[in-house]
């Protein structure tokens, strides 16, 4: 639980490529790992918290993201009736902050996922499952420069098994 | 640089997860919820690269969800896809299965076979089946005769397919349109089956019904929906011996009534009623009204040793209302007085005259039948019967009203010449001066409030 004096106080992290960003508690907070680090910390405001695994501009982007989404409510432990997990369904405003290039985009899941903020990873899942969704291997794997590493006769394998549901 | 090569495998499979989840629209079959993964689309996943291929295969949840549509399929495209649904449920480890299988326009249902042995050697784990298979063409359910199915049936029992736990305290959902094929061995509680739907007994008799009711029923204390009906429109196989041995075990159905505390929707046949008593039981539904008293006696018997809060009767086959003048004592006794809601579809001239008929009795005039009736649905009816549907109306709608119960009527799939102004009158009057002869005295009604939808 947030107190009044919380919200109005300065978090200071710092970036893989050590470049530093004062932010207010609030948006910080977003995140379950910093959150939990400014727990253990404690009082000290003077303190910085590292953040390794971040480069600056993509903390600079997540930070855009925490901002807008400072006085979102606390999100619900994990529900598996909540429908709007389970569409592709994104925010208008989320879809376009989401409009990034690949390398962007992975950047931001990845850093979702360390900072550990559950609705911007989400947000960056959807993204993804959206691109692949209804595509054949081949388009996949042009889409995201993945090798396919199956020998022909592996691929001829699994083509067979699964000629049934090439009508389907 | 990142790319998705950098996303780590539990990231990789959620987003597998979100994409089949949402790789195409499911129907809407279960009432417990379609929350399908197509595990189908997973093939497609696991085919980019080994990478894909292994972690679409580390999460159980993946496999658990079947959804698998197959039209016109060859015997040998039936045999992969059970095949294929081994794959799946053994991939889906211990956890429980949702199994939706449709098979449309299959010319012999022996083709099917493995693919029901594959889903039935899993049994244990079921949650929600349904199972849908349907023949290249379908004549009208009225029209006996026009139909001559292929000589099928399985005398020998190579075909036949034992259920013996049925899921047990896994199973939500049963829907299955071919319950003759399976013998239902079941002998332990399934207290979490809230619906059970089987259709396809080909014999005339109820008797494959009642030895469904007597199979599932007393094993399923908290169904909330039920549907046992017969359609002679399908398969004829597997017949000769699961009726034989429908026979044998239906006359050893010896406890009169199963009670069904908290069902709540039954769709039987009125003969079957005899058997049940299910004190919650808020809406009925009939494939037709039989002619004989024998039933309808059956139905008041069974309401009134219910008691239930039936408000909703659903009526199926217009033809019904065909003989009204002969039946018209017979159908009475199911248009109890505590009906609000009637749902009808394709009804005839005596459906009409039956609901515009005004009381003889008392010094008030009112209405003769259901007169507590508040929402009318008519669904699929010949538009030769529009000025009789807007003479009901009117008559239902004027008739003592000061205590006026009708409040709406829905017309669905008929009356298309029905100006759209008076379904949504949005809250302005209809000037009647304006309104073509014809459609004065319903733009009234619906002007005093009647609520007419589509």
């Amino acid at each position: 639980m947030s107190t009044t004096e919380d919200k109005t106080r300065k978090v200071k992290l710092v970036t893989s490529d050590n470049e530093e960003f004062e932010v207010d508690w609030e948006v910080a907070t977003r995140s379950v790992l910093i959150k939990h680090m400014l727990e253990d910390i404690g009082e000290s405001e003077e303190q910085a918290i590292p953040l390794p695994n971040v480069t600056a501009n993509v903390l600079k982007k997540v930070l855009e993201w925490c901002e807008h989404h400072r006085k979102d409510p606390e999100p619900a432990p994990e529900s598996s009736d909540d429908n709007r997990k389970r569409t592709l369904e994104i925010g208008d405003w989320d879809a376009k902050f989401i409009q990034v290039d690949q390398e962007m985009l992975f950047e931001i899941i990845l850093a979702a996922n360390y900072l550990d903020i559950k609705a911007l990873l989400d947000v960056g899942c959807k993204t993804v499952a959206n691109m692949i969704k209804g595509k054949q291997p081949e388009e996949i794997r042009k889409m995201f420069n993945i090798v396919n590493d199956f020998t022909p006769e592996e691929e001829a394998q699994i083509k067979k098994e699964n000629e049934w549901a090439e009508d389907r | 640089m990142a790319s998705v090569v950098n996303l780590p495998n539990e990231i990789v499979c959620s987003i597998f997860s979100l994409a089949i989840r949402n790789w195409r629209i499911f129907p809407e079959i279960f009432k417990t919820g379609n929350d399908f993964e197509d595990c189908v689309a997973l093939i497609d996943l696991s085919r980019v690269c080994r990478r894909w291929g292994e972690i679409s295969l580390t999460d159980p949840t993946l496999w658990s969800s079947l959804n698998m549509l197959l039209y016109n399929p060859s015997k040998e495209t039936l045999r992969q896809a059970a095949h294929f649904a081994n794959i799946c449920f053994a991939r889906s480890k211990n956890l429980p299965l949702a199994c939706a299988i449709q098979i449309l326009h299959l010319d012999d249902l022996r083709f099917g076979h493995p693919l029901m042995l594959a889903l039935v050697a899993h049994e244990d784990r079921w949650s929600r089946i349904a199972i849908d298979i349907t023949r290249p063409h379908f004549p009208k359910l009225d029209s006996p005769g026009v139909y001559s199915p292929n000589p099928m049936e399985d005398s020998s029992g190579m075909f036949g397919v034992r259920l013996k736990t049925a899921g047990n305290e896994n199973l939500k959902e049963f829907h299955f349109n071919i319950g003759s094929w399976f013998v239902y061995w079941m002998r332990d509680p399934l207290p979490s089956l809230e619906t059970l739907k089987v259709a396809a007994y080909t014999s005339s008799s109820p008797n494959g019904a009642e030895y469904t009711l007597a199979a599932w029923l007393p094993l399923a204390p908290n169904l909330v929906e039920l549907e046992i009906t017969t359609d002679h429109s399908r398969f004829k196989f597997n017949t000769v011996r699961g009726e034989t041995e429908i026979r044998g075990r239906a006359t050893s159905f010896n406890n009169p009534f199963i009670l069904l505390p908290k069902l709540h929707t039954l769709f039987v046949a009125p003969q079957l009623l005899s058997i049940l008593t299910c004190p919650a039981l808020e809406k009925y539904v009939t494939r037709s009204i039989p002619g004989a008293n024998l039933h309808s006696s059956r139905f008041r018997s069974f309401v009134e040793r219910s008691a239930p809060p039936l408000h909703t009767l659903e009526i199926k086959d217009g033809s019904s209302w065909r003989n009204i003048y002969f039946n018209i004592v017979t159908i009475r006794k199911y248009l109890i007085p505590s009906i609000t809601n009637l749902i009808v579809n394709d009804p005839e001239a005596g459906f009409f005259t039956l609901l515009s008929k005004a009381s003889a009795e008392g010094t008030t005039a009112s209405v003769d039948v259901l007169p507590a009736l508040k929402h009318l649905e008519i669904c699929d009816c010949n538009d030769k019967y529009l000025y009789w549907l807007l003479a009901l109306i009117a008559f239902r709608w004027d008739l003592a009203a000061s205590n006026r119960s009708h409040k709406s009527v829905t017309l669905r799939r008929c009356f298309e010449s029905i100006p759209e102004a008076l379904f949504n009158p949005g809250g302005a009057s209809i000037e009647l001066a304006d309104a073509e002869e014809r459609w004065r005295t319903l733009a009234r009604c619906v002007n005093e409030g009647l609520i007419l939808s589509r």
